[in-house]
């Protein structure tokens, strides 16, 4: 083997170990879900009652994002008498009017800055859950799981 | 000092970076408005978990960047430090994994750039895959095409886009912050307590930790342009010094100032920045200048971008000088940019850019990147202190213009405290998410993950030939 040879063979085998763990992330993708699927804000709230959530607060909002219809944002903390002090998380349920503006919202939590998101992200048909605050704890799972069963 | 410094086969490196340029690369790698809403959330405890990441990384970081860049100011960066202290291979890879957490990022502040321009021009255009695609390739060849044209040209670019479009952002948000309550505006936050600065540290809260401590990432970002800067010596430290000063005061008192005038259920984290500077300026009855500080956050967002495209880019060149990559990374063109990486990185960049755009994960696969960056990077940053430390040993001679005071105490203090928040965080970026289906997976591909991307340089320097080494006119003017 010449030189050359050796020094394309090592500048594509580089490129394919850096791009094997992106290959892997596709595979691991998982994607949003279906939109169309039958549901709603109270659904989802119920859902969230079942997993054993307790729910200090509830008011209306409407992100201001294109596509969003509006939707709720729940506070949880582990005590509702003092939630305004100390919000453990702040659960957001928005509604979208397209499966684009929808996913535009996802890669909009996605572009974060470096390192772990301050938050969870979670998709039900057209509405986006998003769980941000201090605490995640379990909840997201719990969420996940009463939604997948509901 | 300012002679400019000839080597062979290369265009001659002017000396054109002074205090201010080189602080303004720091700033812009480091100042990011777009952070202020996700700690806003926080209300007063911003400030402590700030705290916890100024004095476990943002001046251990400072500190060791100006006390190394004084004493190695040939170029290189976390390169040249971390091959003075552990070798060749050891400054390698840590050049490489600050190079490879790139090219995870790159895609998301892409992204960022594109939204929020959209955001001055037709929000709607977000939600377009095809017009984020676009924008994106603009923003990054056109930065890449900044980068060609070399250090003065990038430092001229940079020092706008740090002032432009994040230095003046920032200040205009603490100004009408200072604003909101001095015209006695409702406050969105609980009344000020000291315990309600301090923030809540439990075992869910941990993995925000390595967040915080990645918040200030970049602070070593100067290091690469050490070639180019009048008088490194005296320099660097100032430069550390203002770029500090300036980052700090910003990063903490725009998060109040957003903070005090923006509800709670107002920042979320999946509209950013651009919808909470829209709720705090249209209550503030400026709703006009909401389209024209999207387009300096914008800016803003180009010129971190460039800070981060460039610095390792050019730090890869210094390897590629010497032999230890092949010779076409080492092409330089006549403005001294190192063309072969550059297009390199922008080729697997817009790779990397397309799943991302086209491809939106819910959870697994980004929760899985983004421990990789957290990981990566603090792989860079735990050599860095660790180089501080020992080169103060095998190296004690090494004239330092700048020396971090109090002796070896003072260095393993600020050395120690800079490991300690760097493997706390390399260790909480391996917990991995609450709804995760299998930890195992997540620990073991988390750790795969971040291998396979510093891993390149074990097979390069395996593979490493004479042939490598320059001998040749690589530069495209053909003039030596």
């Amino acid at each position: 083997m010449n030189y050359k040879t050796i020094e394309i063979g090592a500048v594509i085998l580089v490129v394919l170990i850096i791009l094997l763990p992106f290959g892997w992330i596709l595979l691991a993708h998982e994607p949003p879900g279906p939109f169309t699927k039958e549901t709603s804000i109270d659904k989802i709230k119920d859902a969230m009652i079942r997993a054993g959530i307790v729910l200090c607060s509830e008011k209306d909002n409407t992100w201001d994002v294109p596509g969003s219809r509006g939707g709720k944002t729940y506070v949880i903390s582990s005590d509702c008498s003092d939630v305004e002090q100390s919000p453990d998380i702040i659960i957001h349920v928005q509604k979208f009017k397209s499966e684009e503006t929808r996913d535009a919202a996802i890669r909009g939590f996605n572009s974060q800055t470096r390192g772990r998101p301050n938050g969870v992200i979670l998709t039900h048909g057209p509405y986006v859950i998003l769980l941000q605050g201090p605490l995640h704890g379990d909840v997201a799972s719990k969420i996940k799981e009463a939604l997948s069963e509901g | 000092m300012s002679e400019p410094v000839i080597k062979a086969g290369k265009p001659p490196v002017k000396k054109i970076l002074g205090v201010f340029s080189l602080a303004m690369i720091n700033v812009a790698a480091v100042l990011a408005v777009r952070n202020f809403p996700s700690m806003a959330i926080y209300g007063w405890s911003c400030i402590g978990w700030y705290l916890l990441g100024t004095i476990f990384f943002l001046i251990p970081i400072a500190l060791a960047g100006a006390e190394l860049a004084t004493g190695w100011p040939q170029g290189g960066g976390v390169y040249t430090w971390v091959k003075q202290a552990f070798g060749e291979k050891s400054g390698f890879i840590a050049l490489f994994c600050e190079w490879s957490n790139n090219l995870v990022w790159f895609p998301t502040a892409l992204s960022f750039i594109a939204s929020t321009l959209a955001f001055a021009l037709t929000p709607e255009l977000s939600a377009s895959p095809w017009y984020m695609f676009t924008v994106m390739m603009v923003a990054f060849w056109g930065t890449t095409a900044v980068a060609y044209f070399g250090e003065e040209f990038s430092a001229k670019f940079g020092n706008f886009g740090a002032i432009v479009g994040s230095i003046i952002p920032a200040v205009l948000i603490i100004c009408l912050g200072v604003l909101w309550v001095v015209l006695g505006a409702p406050l969105a936050i609980p009344h000020f307590s000291v315990g309600a600065m301090i923030p809540q540290i439990t075992l869910s809260t941990l993995p925000f930790f390595s967040t915080i401590i990645l918040l200030f990432a970049g602070m070593e970002m100067a290091g690469f342009h050490a070639l180019e800067v009048r008088n490194p010596q005296t320099d660097f430290p100032k430069a550390m010094g203002l770029s500090t000063l300036i980052i700090l005061f910003c990063t903490v008192f725009g998060t109040l100032a957003i903070s005090f005038a923006v509800p709670v259920e107002k920042l979320n984290l999946a509209s950013g920045v651009m919808q909470a500077i829209q709720y705090f300026f249209t209550t503030m009855g400026i709703a006009w200048l909401i389209a024209p500080v999207a387009v300096l956050i914008t800016v803003g967002g180009i010129a971190l971008l460039a800070s981060w495209l460039i610095g390792p880019a050019k730090g890869l060149a210094v390897v590629a000088e010497e032999g230890n990559m092949p010779p076409m990374f080492d092409h330089t063109n006549k403005y001294g940019a190192p063309v072969g990486v550059l297009i390199t990185q922008a080729i697997i960049g817009s790779l990397i850019s397309l799943l991302y755009v086209f491809l939106p994960s819910v959870n697994q696969a980004y929760w899985i990147l983004s421990a990789m960056t957290v990981e990566l990077l603090c792989i860079v940053y735990v050599l860095v202190f660790a180089s501080l430390i020992k080169l103060r040993y095998s190296q004690a001679d090494t004239p330092r213009p700048y020396r971090i005071p109090g002796g070896m105490i003072g260095v393993w203090l600020v050395g120690g405290l800079g490991i300690i928040g760097v493997v706390c965080a390399f260790i909480v970026g391996l917990i991995p998410p609450s709804y995760y289906p299998n930890a195992a997976e997540y620990v073991f591909g988390v750790l795969l993950g971040t291998v396979l991307l510093a891993g390149p340089p074990l097979v390069f320097l395996k593979l490493k030939k004479p042939s490598w080494m320059p001998h040749e006119n690589h530069t495209e003017s053909g003039e030596v």
